[in-house]
């Protein structure tokens, strides 16, 4: 596995590419939800948390539209992957949002942020803005990240 | 101890302290008094006792002598002269020795009652000097004492707003704190929300509606502070928390989202819970999360269904009063304690 400095969308090979977006604390309150996207559209949204230690959650599948994708990878492609965290202590209660965008096997990039650090960032709010309204729509607004 | 309570009872003891030493310098004087009158009647009755026996000494030579003079026939005469002059010796005897008597019984009394003078003044000194001391120690307590309160006051403002940090987050808990008449601490809790996109005033007052209650009932009186140490008039006071919705002089900005998210101390959702609502405000009062966190392993996780481990169905605790104690404890200079 190497630490590359940018991954590049590439939709011929879409396939290799993968992004999952952790946001929040499986031990925390309100838990942990996890999107996976592969380059090809398919998505995957489990949530792990206290209330549902007892009944294990069986986790969303859905498919983004193919020019879903390429807005999506090329937005989070755009990232600064490199930006520090925590730039400033958090909000009691914020969430942690945490990329990972994988270009095959060994090409990852990670990248941590405070929720609302993520919310007014330009190229995450607009990727996060994306995803969340996947989640919504497949979770029937149950889940959210 | 409490400072106000410290300087009455130092004063108290100066008092005391006063009264005993000065009850010692009278029953000292009396002492002495009594001693000085009973040496001066002893010596009054031992040199009368003296005289009377030399006296009596003196008449039996004489008496003894004009008998024994009267069988010596024509030289009688100088029996009679050595009789008189020798009676008279005894006679000057008697009086010399009984005036040194007296004269010693007088100059021995008045070295005593000089003594009880001096005594009693030194004594009377003595306690106005420590009396002086002991006050002026009171008064440099009382001074100190005060200082210490108007500064433990300046450091419990009613306008609270202090940084907290725990783990990696870090934000200013702040509210209005004031004590009332009727032994009653009130908080206030001022919030301006904002509306996010989407977010309808008919929405902000729905939640205003359901949040403002929800906090003001999980954090009303559920616990009495009271008072431990210290003279102050409350002993126990109950604890109000009003929240009001403002639009400007807030304590908190809190934006409001459309729908539900995850909710922290600055920005809540429009359905998000009266429980949600009530566990920020904790934030507000200076209280830290009790719940796990992988990015806080030092974190102190609670189980005794603590508002600030479990939003929903947590209540307030002891703990998060203690903030409130402590304010009421330097503004009142009292000590307090929660429950």
């Amino acid at each position: 596995m190497t630490n590359p400095t940018s991954i590049r969308f590439d939709a011929s090979r879409a396939g290799d590419f993968s992004l999952m977006v952790n946001v929040g604390d499986r031990l925390s309150e309100s838990g942990c939800t996890q999107v996976q996207v592969s380059g090809t559209g398919a998505l995957t949204v489990s949530h792990h948390g206290r209330e549902h230690e007892q009944k294990a959650q069986e986790p969303i599948h859905g498919e983004f539209a193919r020019e879903q994708v390429a807005d999506l990878f090329g937005t989070a492609s755009q990232i600064d992957w490199e930006g520090k965290f925590p730039g400033r202590p958090g909000i009691p209660d914020e969430a942690i949002v945490e990329w990972t965008l994988r270009d095959g096997a060994d090409r990852e990039l990670r990248r941590k942020a405070w929720l609302r650090d993520v919310e007014k960032d330009a190229v995450m709010s607009r990727a996060l803005k994306l995803l969340r309204a996947e989640v919504d729509r497949l979770s029937q607004g149950r889940l959210f990240l | 101890m409490a400072c106000k309570d410290g300087v009455g009872r130092a004063r108290a003891r100066c008092v005391e302290w006063e009264l005993s030493q000065r009850a010692r310098c009278d029953s000292w004087r009396t002492e002495w008094t009594q001693r000085c009158e009973q040496w001066r009647t002893d010596w009054t009755q031992r040199c009368d006792a003296w005289h009377t026996e030399s006296e009596q000494r003196c008449d039996r030579w004489e008496e003894e002598w004009s008998q024994t003079c009267s069988s010596w026939g024509p030289f009688a005469i100088f029996c009679l002269i050595w009789a008189w002059v020798s009676t008279w010796v005894c006679r000057a005897w008697s009086w010399v020795t009984t005036t040194v008597c007296d004269v010693w019984t007088w100059v021995s009394s008045q070295v005593c009652t000089l003594w009880v003078w001096v005594s009693s003044v030194v004594c009377d000194l003595w306690v106005i000097v420590t009396t002086f001391i002991c006050r002026a120690w009171v008064f440099v307590l009382e001074i100190t004492c005060t200082l210490w309160c108007a500064l433990r006051r300046l450091l419990a403002p009613n306008e609270v707003s202090q940084g907290r940090s725990e783990c990696i987050y870090g934000w200013t808990a702040a509210y209005r704190i004031e004590e009332t008449k009727e032994c009653t601490v009130r908080v206030t809790l001022r919030i301006r929300l904002v509306a996010d996109a989407g977010v309808t005033a008919a929405d902000i007052a729905t939640v205003q509606a359901r949040w403002e209650p929800a906090i003001e009932a999980a954090w009303t009186n559920q616990f009495p502070l009271v008072r431990t140490d210290g003279s102050c008039s409350c002993e126990r006071y109950r604890l109000t928390v009003d929240v009001q919705f403002v639009a400007s002089g807030e304590h908190h900005a809190v934006t409001v989202h459309s729908g539900s998210g995850r909710a922290d101390m600055g920005n809540w959702y429009v359905n998000s819970t009266g429980g949600t609502a009530a566990h920020e405000s904790g934030h507000m009062f200076g209280n830290a999360d009790e719940y796990a966190d992988s990015n806080c392993p030092g974190r102190t996780v609670t189980s005794d269904g603590s508002i600030m481990q479990n939003s929903q169905t947590g209540t307030v605790k002891e703990r998060h009063y203690q903030g409130f104690a402590d304010w009421l404890s330097n503004h009142t200079c009292c000590t307090y304690r929660v429950g």
